[in-house]
Formats: C-alpha cells, structure tokens, sequence
C-alpha cells in the first residue's frame, strides 16, 4: 500500500474516532432532516389531513332544503384537500374571532337564502377571509369555491351548465407529506456529507492542529481525502429512518430500486462532501460552515423538487438547474420515487459520476491549497 | 446593581464590537432562506399561476367564453390562476404524457351544442398526480372556472349579479401580500431571531472556552444581574442586524410595513428580550462555539420553519398548532407578521404574554444552570 493510501485511511479511521467521541455532531446529522421533515410536516399538515377551521354563520331563520344541503355539502370531508371543519357559530362571536385573527375563515348563509332559491330568485353567501399571506388566502377560499361548485351541481341542476371531470396519470396519488420524506432523505445525505466533512476540515483550524498535520510530513492531499470520504459515509445515517417514517406515517414507500437509489446519491455524498472541504477551507470556522451546510442543502432541497414537482418552479430555478450535478440526481430518484421510471437515468448518473470524479481529484488539492492561503489579519489593518 | 448591570453590558457590546463574526449567521439564514423562497415563488410560470395546456375543440361563442373564463380566471394577488397556453390534442397529450406538462384541459367538440339544447357540457382535466397537491391545485382551479360560468360571471369582469347563488368576499387587508412578500417580512425578524439565539449562544459558548466564564461566575456579580447585562447588551446588537437586514430586504422585494412603527418597535425589543436567554441556556449547555452555533441554527429553522416564518401557523392541525404555540419564535413571527401588514391592535395580548413568560422563564433558567456551572 502507498503512503497516499495509508495516509488516506489513518485519517479515515481518526475522523471516525473523533465523530464516535463527539457524538452531538452525529445526532445533529440525524436530528437536522428530521426536524425539517417535521417543521413543513407541522405546517402543511392541516390543509392534508383534519382540514381547516372555518366559522359558520347561520342567519337563516327558516333553515329547508337548500341551506341543510348547503351546510352538508360544506361539512362533508372532501377527497380533494383540505377539507372544511365547520364550528356553527353567531355573527357577533365570529366577527370579535376574526379580528382577532383567531379564527381565519367564516361562512355566512344570509337570511332568505332558503325562499331566494325556492322561488328561483338571486342570493349569495359570504366568506370572511383572513389574507395576510396568499397562499393561505388560497387555501381557505379554494374549498368554499369547491363546495359552492358542487352545491350547484348538486341542486340548482337547472343553472348547472358546465361539469368537469379529471382524469389522473397514475392509478394512486402519493401523499405530500410521505413525498416529501422520501425527498428529504436526498437532503440528508447531502447535508451530512457536506456538514461533516466541513466540520472535519475546521475542527483542525479551530483547535489549532493544523501546522501539527503539516509537520507531519504527510500528503495534506490524502488527508484532506479521508475526510472527504468519511463525510460520505456519514451522509448516509439519517436516509433509513425517514423512508421508515414516511411508511410508518403515511403507509407509502417509493418506487425503484434500492441499488439505484445508492448509484445516485453515493456520487451526490462525494459532490457534497467535495464542497464541505472546500467551504471548511475557506471559512476555517464553524460558525460559517454550518448554517451554509444547512441552508445549502435546503436551497436544493427545495429547488430540486423536494417539495413539489419541477415544473412548478420557475425560470428561476430552470436556469440554477441546468448547470448543476445535484438537480440531476433530485431529478432522476423522483422520477423514480413517484413512477418508478428511469428515463434520464443514463444521462443524470453520467454526470453525477463524472462531477463527483472530478471533486474527488479537485476538492482535496484545492482545499489544501486554499488552506495554506493566509488571511489578512482585520485588527491590524484596523490599526494601520 | 446598575454600575454592575452597565459593566456588563458595555463588556458584552466591547466583545461584540471585536468578533463580529457572531452577527455573520444573523444575516447568512435568512437572506439563503428567502433567496430560495423568492427563486421558488417569484419567475415566470412560478407563484400562483399554475402552467396548464388548454385544447379548445370545440368553435362556437360558448366554448370560446369557457377558455376566456379558464385563461382570465385572477387570484387574491391579481396574478392568473392558471399560466395557460393553447395546444393542439396531439401537442399537448404528447408533453403531457413525457412529463412536460403537468396538466391540460380539454373542452370538447359539442361542448356548445349540450348547452344550447340545454344539457349540461362537460369539460375534462388531465392531470399528472405527482402527489395530492398537485391535484388539489388543479383542481381547485378547474372546479372556480366551471362555477363562475354556471354563475354566467364571463371574463373579463366575472360580475356574479345574474348568478343564482354568488359568492361575496371580504378580505381583512385590502391587498393580499404575496408569498414573498409575506416572506419577505419574516425574513427580517428571522434576523433578530438568528442574532438573538445564535450570536448569544456563540458569545455564552465563547467564554466557556476561553475560559472567561470562570473569571465572570467567580466575580462579586450577581448572576441575575450578569444574565440581564447579557440580555440587555443583545439588544442593540439585535438593532444593529435590523439596520443592514430591515433596509436591505424591504428594498429588494420592495415592500414596507403598513402596522404601527410603535408596536413593530416595542416586538423586535420584546423578541430579543426573549429569545436572548434561550440562547444564553443553548450556550451554557453547549459550552462549544460550533456546538452553540449547530444547535441555535437549527433550532431557528425549524422553529422559523414550523412557527409560521413561510406560511401563517393558522392552517396547521390543532394537536400540532398547540405544539407550535410552544415554540417562542412562533409567537415572535405571529406578532411581527400580524402587525408588519395590518395596522391593527387587536389579537396581539396571548403572544405578547408567552413572550413576556419566555423571557421570565428563561432568564431564571439561566440563573439556575449558572449556579450549577459554579457548584461544579
């Protein structure tokens, strides 16, 4: 074995030991998708699983047919998210509810609605909404809109003139929520690989080790590899528990094939870890390194489709997304979560592979060049 | 006590002063954190407006009005609700079905005639069910144009007068801020909350490792009076963030706060109050800089994240809204986005306490885990 390789896995193995010793940074490894997964899951979660709370105001005084269907239709759960969950309320506790913003929609059934439809008259219903952000001004007057549509249809067939009906591509419809922690799981490596292997690279600025590995007289280059691929390895701790949760949660598991979804992001692990050394090299400290990784990660995460399809995004996002390795393996592993299809398989592990060769080559010559660089000192510039 | 309380603040601003590195995550979350949402919001065929292909197949005047209806249909921001281009069947189903285009509506040949002779028309929607948002969003907006033709609300006014049963609107703002508007304004609070968490618990772990908390908790200092010195020097800290974020922000994405200035001031002073000690409590506990730094990071995303920092908390289930409520930035983004668009005073008391008990809570946290670091 030569001394780049030996150099190359005692570092591996010391990274190892000092990770096992310092278990807080493994645990944020695993808590960060986690609590992510957890925040949109905690604010997404009304609109697609008990629906949304709505006050509702009968001013009708002789409730019939027409109101009761109306109050039903508005009442029943829909299969379409969100559904409305009513509270039967007065006008006076409705309206000090909506000012105070604790309640965000209210529905008023007007006096006379019932005989107004009875004797084919005109009438109308109001909605209060709260529309201090647009899409949960959406999201509360979409269903109102909905329920009215099918009250129409329902029984005022006489003015009903136009239906519609969907047609969907695939036979089942994944949960968002599921969706996005099989997506988060692309975070995850992402976010370990590059977290780690930075953090590895600053730990020896920051505790002052650094002129200890250049007296070493070792290849900084092999050093800087160890960590490269220890922060690899450790990418892939969180990816199990959130494929287990979105099963455990949502009873969904992705298409594909285990082998591929390892093809894609092994090479996604080395890109990020290639660019933790880089930062680390650059920053020399963790107060930069982590919130880079973090966020880094998220602003792919969400690009990249984590959330919702590409083609809700953009031109924006079209152009980032173009020029990027990493949108090529979001693109190629939801295509498989979701179809189980490989069509851009070939092109997107092609340059995966060849990007993450090219870090692997680069990144640990460049931070070793980088971190020879010595840094104007700011207090005697400041001085001068 | 106020000689000491002043020490220790003009101590705590000194240290700031000569490290600002402290104040860099301040600024780094939440301009990556709105940069992401503004590329992912604010483009062409982003944001509310819903790419769709639309084939008309059928050539008469009520046909024509449907497609009017469908390509005119505006939401609460006057974007349109759907970003349609017209295609050919064979176009169209051919970008469908390559996943290209996400969904198309057809409306049929003899979609006129059922009309006239009193039938009723149906039109049909394709749509690529990634997952049940896409669909919902679809649907939601195929489902208002089929109401607003039955309401015969035609485009481009969609008076409901002649409807049966129209729908009446009443918005609590008179315009509906945007997605990244309203993201806009949170991002700048996430500052002071970044700066309050962060940049305290690095400057509390700081001093464990150089050693210097030893010399403070050794001093004839009160610890009570030591964590409000700390408390209080974060505050104009805090204000030091604003001024390059607030501006900064708000010509940007061009938007200004329309809530009192008053009360926009008296939150970000009650927001760093309260949030300081927790970061204080993460800084003691933590004891390292990065450690510090890792864990009020991530705690402000999430809490960002999951408090209501991208959407209002108000759509959430009650089980998780009671766990959100728990959260103090959650209270700190209720107010502050309340108030930023809304010049109201109403529904502000029930945040306005928790952060009030936060401050009161935390603070004699810290008191306590201070007196422990000091018997150990």
């Amino acid at each position: 074995m030569n001394q780049f390789l030996r150099s190359m896995i005692s570092t591996i193995r010391k990274e190892f030991r000092i990770l096992k010793r310092n278990k807080s940074k493994i645990g944020l490894v695993i808590l960060s998708p986690l609590m992510f997964w957890s925040g949109f899951v905690l604010l997404m979660g009304g609109v697609y699983s008990q629906g949304i709370e709505a006050g509702l105001v009968v001013l009708e005084t002789n409730p019939g047919y027409y109101t009761n269907g109306l109050i039903d239709i508005l009442g029943e759960h829909d299969d379409i998210p969100p559904s409305l969950v009513l509270i039967e309320m007065d006008n006076d506790t409705a309206y000090s509810l909506f000012e105070t913003g604790d309640i965000m929609l209210v529905i008023i059934i007007p006096d006379g609605f019932e005989n107004a439809l009875a004797t084919n008259s005109t009438t109308n219903i109001k909605i209060w909404v709260n529309n201090v952000h647009e899409d949960m001004t959406k999201n509360l007057r979409m269903p109102v809109i909905r329920k009215l549509d099918i009250f129409y249809q329902t029984y005022l067939s006489e003015d009903s003139f136009v239906d519609f009906d969907y047609d969907l591509l695939r036979p089942f419809t994944f949960p968002r929520l599921g969706y996005m922690a099989w997506t988060m799981s692309i975070y995850a490596v992402m976010f370990g690989a590059m977290f780690a292997a930075g953090s590895m690279v600053t730990q020896e600025f920051e505790n002052e080790t650094f002129e200890e590995i250049e007296m070493a007289n070792q290849s900084p280059i092999a050093i800087n590899a160890g960590k490269m691929l220890t922060g690899t390895s450790i990418g892939f701790i969180v990816p199990p528990i959130l494929m287990v949760i979105g099963l455990l949660g949502f009873g969904v598991w992705p298409n594909g094939s285990f082998g591929v979804y390892l093809l894609i992001t092994i090479p996604l692990a080395i890109i990020s870890s290639g660019i933790g050394i880089i930062l680390g090299a650059i920053a020399r400290s963790s107060v930069y390194v982590v919130p880079l990784a973090a966020l880094s990660s998220l602003f792919y995460w969400i690009m990249g489709g984590g959330m919702a399809p590409l083609l809700l995004a953009g031109l924006g996002f079209d152009i980032v997304d173009s020029y990027s390795p990493i949108s090529n393996a979001y693109r190629s592993l939801t295509a498989m979560f979701v179809d189980g299809t490989y069509s851009t398989l070939l092109v997107d592990l092609g340059i995966l592979g060849l990007s993450a060769l090219v870090l692997l080559v680069l990144a640990p010559l460049l931070a070793e060049r980088i971190s020879r660089f010595k840094y104007p000192d700011i207090s005697q510039i400041r001085h001068r | 006590m106020m000689r000491q309380l002043l020490a220790v603040i003009r101590k705590d601003l000194r240290l700031a002063k000569r490290d600002p590195r402290f104040l860099g995550p301040s600024l780094i979350v939440p301009f990556v954190l709105l940069s992401v949402y503004v590329i992912l919001w604010s483009s062409f065929g982003g944001g509310e407006a819903f790419a769709c292909g639309l084939v008309i197949q059928d050539d008469t005047a009520y046909g024509e009005d449907m497609a009017q209806i469908i390509e005119g249909m505006k939401s609460t921001t006057n974007h349109t609700w759907f970003s349609i281009t017209r295609y050919e069947i064979t176009e169209a189903d051919s970008l469908y079905l390559s996943g290209d285009l996400i969904a198309y509506i057809i409306i049929p040949s003899g979609f006129g005639a059922n009309i006239s002779s009193g039938q009723e028309a149906q039109i049909v929607m394709y749509v690529n069910n990634i997952n049940d948002d896409i669909v919902k969003n679809y649907v939601h907006r195929i489902e208002a144009a089929v109401l607003l033709y039955n309401q015969e609300a035609r485009a481009p006014d969609f008076d409901q007068s002649e409807a049966t049963v129209s729908l009446e609107e009443y918005h609590s703002l008179p315009m509906t801020p945007g997605n990244t508007e309203y993201a806009g304004a949170a991002a700048i609070i996430l500052s002071l909350i970044t700066c309050s968490l962060a940049g305290q618990g690095m400057n509390t772990a700081s001093e464990f490792e150089n050693k210097a908390i030893e010399d403070t908790l050794n001093s004839p200092i009160s610890r009570f009076v030591l964590i409000m010195g700390h408390t209080l020097s974060a505050v104009p800290r805090s204000l030091l963030v604003l001024l390059i974020s607030f501006p900064l922000i708000s010509i940007i994405l061009n938007i200004s706060p329309l809530g009192n200035p008053l009360l926009l001031f008296g939150i970000i002073l009650l927001s760093a109050l309260a949030l300081t000690p927790v970061g204080e409590l993460i800084g003691i506990l933590t004891k390292e800089k990065e450690k510090a730094l890792l864990v009020s990071v991530i705690l402000t995303i999430i809490g960002f994240l999951a408090g209501g920092g991208m959407a209002p908390v108000s759509l959430m289930p009650i089980q998780f809204r009671a766990i959100a409520l728990l959260i103090p930035i959650t209270h700190v983004i209720i107010l502050w986005t309340r108030i930023f668009y809304y010049d109201t005073i109403l529904g502000l008391i029930s945040s306005t306490l928790a952060l009030c008990a936060t401050w009161v809570l935390f603070t004699l946290a810290v008191v306590l885990v201070t007196k422990k670091e000091v018997e150990t």
